[in-house]
């Protein structure tokens, strides 16, 4: 036939595979499945953190910086140019309504304001040059009053424009007047930077640094603990039962591989034994075994892989209305757990098999 | 007659059931696990994420404006009003009662420090207060709902005179836990020192009596910060409860939503408002709902696998039997009577399998319950009916495949060898 040994070898594989297409599919096809499951989780375990890190984002500003003195232009281009994270300066006075009463006035970018914190109700859309976002007590308050003018240092500001807030916090009492017709009014410079800093706690922890040594030291730059340490832990606990789903799940389906793929090559112990009669050494029977096994190991991986990937954009899709992307990283995980777990199901009988006579088995015993 | 096939085959094949009664017990173990787990996530996330504080706001509904700029509260004593103490043991007798994990009276008041000219503010609260309830003791306070406080020194006693220096404050003074102040006019031990990232770490936080009582106002406070246990908000929750038709609103208020919580409490306390807090009521419904909805999802991908591990085993041990089929068809039986045997052989393994791996699952959500959420999990009775029910499905599901293959053999082919 003229045939070398590792065509040979190839034939003998493609064959075997081509023929018992209906074994071969059975076997691929827990392996399939049980990559497709293994990928899937992976991929969701990796993303988790990217996913929830948007939940988070919505309660608000994680980073607070104060100076006493105020901050110039400078100090806050700084900051906003850190992360080009949303960054809220914010400058407060007691102003007192026509009646006298006193009212917090804060300056602030309006539209940085809503950004950093949607779960502020606002009603209609707020005129971020001149007009007002007025919290709801403070509204309460101002239509007692004979106008909207307030009062400062001898000088009046007219609410134009005003759009209401309700947030449930302290903000319910204020006014919010953009800042540049704040400090016209006033004369005040912002005292507050709250910034939302994006990316894991350590992340967040280095920027700090970064600002600190930035702004005069008479600036302190704090977390929002309330927020920080929430985060962390939810995460945490998050992360920590999903790893250990994802490796309950893994060791299931590892187990349905291995049973499934033993017991095909155990089915095929005559074909070992006619191999072997034929002539053909220990280590090329046990090579052809394994390279079958192998073969379709990595086509099950493969093709799992492609699936799982799919399967978790559904989950993103569906769970977080946000995509996630396949990952990489995962696929030598799968592919090599995938090898691993069929080399190992395929030596387990052929070890068996190994101190057998071929004509014992043949005759069936 | 097939009872004793039955028990034989048991008998002698035992390395092969065992190892199909493993593979049962196994997949039903990590079924069981992760739904007891899963079901439960979202109570036991919910728990968690309580530690974003407060989520609902009291205070009294003729109150004028806060006054609070850098935490220094502007506001005189004299202005505004104020709730009752002895009022707010009633936020734990609404309907949602029990989801009231824990509140916090706020007093602040403007006090003199020994060693600083200015005033200071100092905020009355309670720390860890037992509140006597009908055939239960409630402990609340700050260390519920503002879990986020860290005090270097010991908590102080809510009975007690001592007090807690902010950090920043601490600072000014160079003070330490152990020390002494002067705290309006009287000497106050400083039980300890407290990070909070911010504004209270310019205060002295006092037990409310205390406060109360520089204050010359017993029983009065300013607001209250209730953390409740509740639902994701949906439309529904939105709706204005002032426009609902009785029905409707019976139906709304039996939901614990924020919004329905701070209602009801509204109608205990005398002239108070409640409100939630838009921060962190809002955000924890979509963080907890994203929680729960992966973990449904992983729960179902355990079943999946637990289901494929059971049938993989069973049809492997049904094509290891063929030479059996073709022996017991060659002596007589028919069709029906070995899908019988093999039916009863398969059931009886699922339903040890079941029984196992729901002991063993039940252990097993125990014990990652308590890693992960340091609390214990209810395991419901009725899952066991659930995992045998599956272990059956999965099982017989497992080996019809293998089972229609094992009867459309002919006897006189397995038997010579050439059938395997």
């Amino acid at each position: 036939m003229g045939l070398s040994p590792s065509t040979m070898f190839f034939r003998l594989l493609l064959r075997s595979v081509s023929v018992r297409r209906g074994r071969s599919f059975t076997a691929a096809l827990a392996i399939t499945v049980a990559a497709t499951l293994a990928t899937a989780l992976m991929t969701l375990y990796s993303d988790i953190g990217e996913q929830l890190r948007g939940d988070f984002r919505g309660f608000g500003a994680n980073v607070v910086i104060s100076a006493p003195g105020g901050f110039n232009d400078e100090q806050i281009s700084a900051v906003k140019n850190l992360d080009r994270a949303p960054v809220m300066p914010s400058a407060f006075a007691v102003a007192q309504t026509s009646s006298g009463k006193p009212v917090v006035v804060v300056g602030t970018e309006l539209s940085a304001a809503t950004t950093l914190n949607p779960a502020w109700q606002v009603t209609g859309t707020p005129d971020t040059d001149k007009g007002a976002l007025v919290g709801v007590r403070a509204a309460a308050l101002l239509v007692s009053e004979a106008s909207s003018t307030l009062q400062f240092g001898g000088k009046s500001y007219e609410i134009a424009n005003p759009s209401s807030l309700r947030s449930g916090g302290p903000e319910d009492s204020r006014i919010y007047i953009p800042l540049t017709e704040f400090e016209r009014w006033t004369g005040l410079r912002p005292t507050v930077i709250e910034a939302q800093l994006p990316g894991t706690p350590e992340q967040i922890a280095e920027k700090m640094a970064k600002l600190r040594a930035q702004l005069p030291s008479s600036a302190t730059v704090q977390p929002v603990r309330q927020i920080v340490e929430a985060e962390t832990r939810v995460l945490g606990k998050t992360r920590f039962i999903l790893s250990l789903s994802v490796l309950a799940i893994t060791l299931t389906v590892a187990l349905c591989v291995l049973a499934t793929l033993t017991a095909s090559v155990m089915e095929r112990r005559k074909d070992y034994a006619v191999m072997k009669a034929l002539g053909s050494s220990q280590a090329a029977v046990n090579a052809i075994f394994l390279g079958e096994t192998t073969v379709l190991a990595a086509g099950g991986a493969m093709g799992g892989y492609v699936a799982g990937c799919a399967l978790a954009m559904w989950i993103g899709r569906a769970n977080f209305h946000a995509t996630i992307g396949p990952r990489l990283s995962v696929f030598p995980a799968v592919l090599g757990g995938c090898v691993v777990m069929a080399m190992l199901s395929a030596l387990l009988p052929l070890v068996r098999l190994q101190n057998l006579q071929p004509a014992a088995m043949l005759k069936g015993d | 007659m097939f009872l004793r096939l039955l028990y034989q085959s048991f008998l002698r094949q035992r390395r092969r059931k065992l190892l199909a009664f493993v593979a049962i017990t196994l997949g039903m173990t990590v079924a069981t696990a992760m739904i007891s787990v899963g079901v439960d996530v979202g109570d036991k996330m919910n728990q968690e994420i309580r530690s974003y504080g407060s989520n609902i706001i009291v205070y009294p509904q003729a109150d004028s404006l806060d006054v609070n700029v850098g935490g220094v509260d502007l506001k005189l004593a004299s202005d505004g009003a104020y709730l009752k103490e002895s009022d707010l043991v009633k936020i734990k007798s609404i309907f949602w009662g029990h989801n009231i994990l824990g509140y916090s009276p706020m007093l602040p008041v403007s006090v003199n420090v020994g060693g600083l000219s200015e005033p200071v503010q100092m905020i009355g609260t309670y720390f860890a207060k037992a509140i006597p309830l009908e055939g239960e003791i409630f402990v609340t306070g700050v260390t519920k709902t503002h879990p986020w406080w860290k005090v270097q020194g010991t908590w102080p006693q809510d009975e007690g005179q001592a007090v807690l220096v902010g950090a920043r404050l601490a600072q000014r003074l160079k003070t330490e836990a152990g020390d002494l102040l002067y705290v309006a006019g009287k000497e106050t031990r400083v039980a300890g020192i407290v990070t909070t990232g911010s504004d209270e770490e310019d205060a002295i936080i006092a037990p409310l009596a205390m406060a109360q009582m520089i204050m010359g106002k017993p029983d009065a406070v300013r607001r209250v910060y209730v953390s409740a246990l509740t639902k994701p908000e949906d439309d529904f929750a939105r709706r204005n409860p002032a426009s609902m038709s009785g029905d409707v609103l019976e139906r709304w208020s039996c939901s614990p939503y924020a919004n329905s919580i701070a209602y009801q409490i509204r109608g205990v306390i005398p002239n108070a408002n409640a409100e939630q807090i838009r921060k962190v009521a809002q955000n924890e419904g979509a963080l907890l709902s994203h929680i729960s909805g992966l973990m449904l999802l992983v729960t179902f991908a355990a079943l999946g696998a637990a289901a494929l591990a059971v049938s993989a085993s069973m049809a492997t041990t049904i094509f290891e039997r063929t030479r059996e089929i073709g022996l017991m068809k060659s002596l007589g039986a028919n069709n029906s009577t070995i899908m019988a045997l093999f039916a009863a052989e398969g059931s009886l393994l699922a339903i040890m399998g079941a029984v196992a791996g729901f002991g063993a699952g039940s252990a097993l959500a125990q014990r990652m319950s308590l890693a992960v959420f340091n609390s214990r999990i209810e395991i419901q009775p009725a899952l066991l009916l659930f995992v045998i029910m599956a272990a059956l499905i999965v099982t017989m599901a497992g080996s019809a495949a293998a089972m229609r293959r094992a009867m459309q053999i002919d006897p006189a082919v397995v038997l010579r060898g050439d059938g395997a």
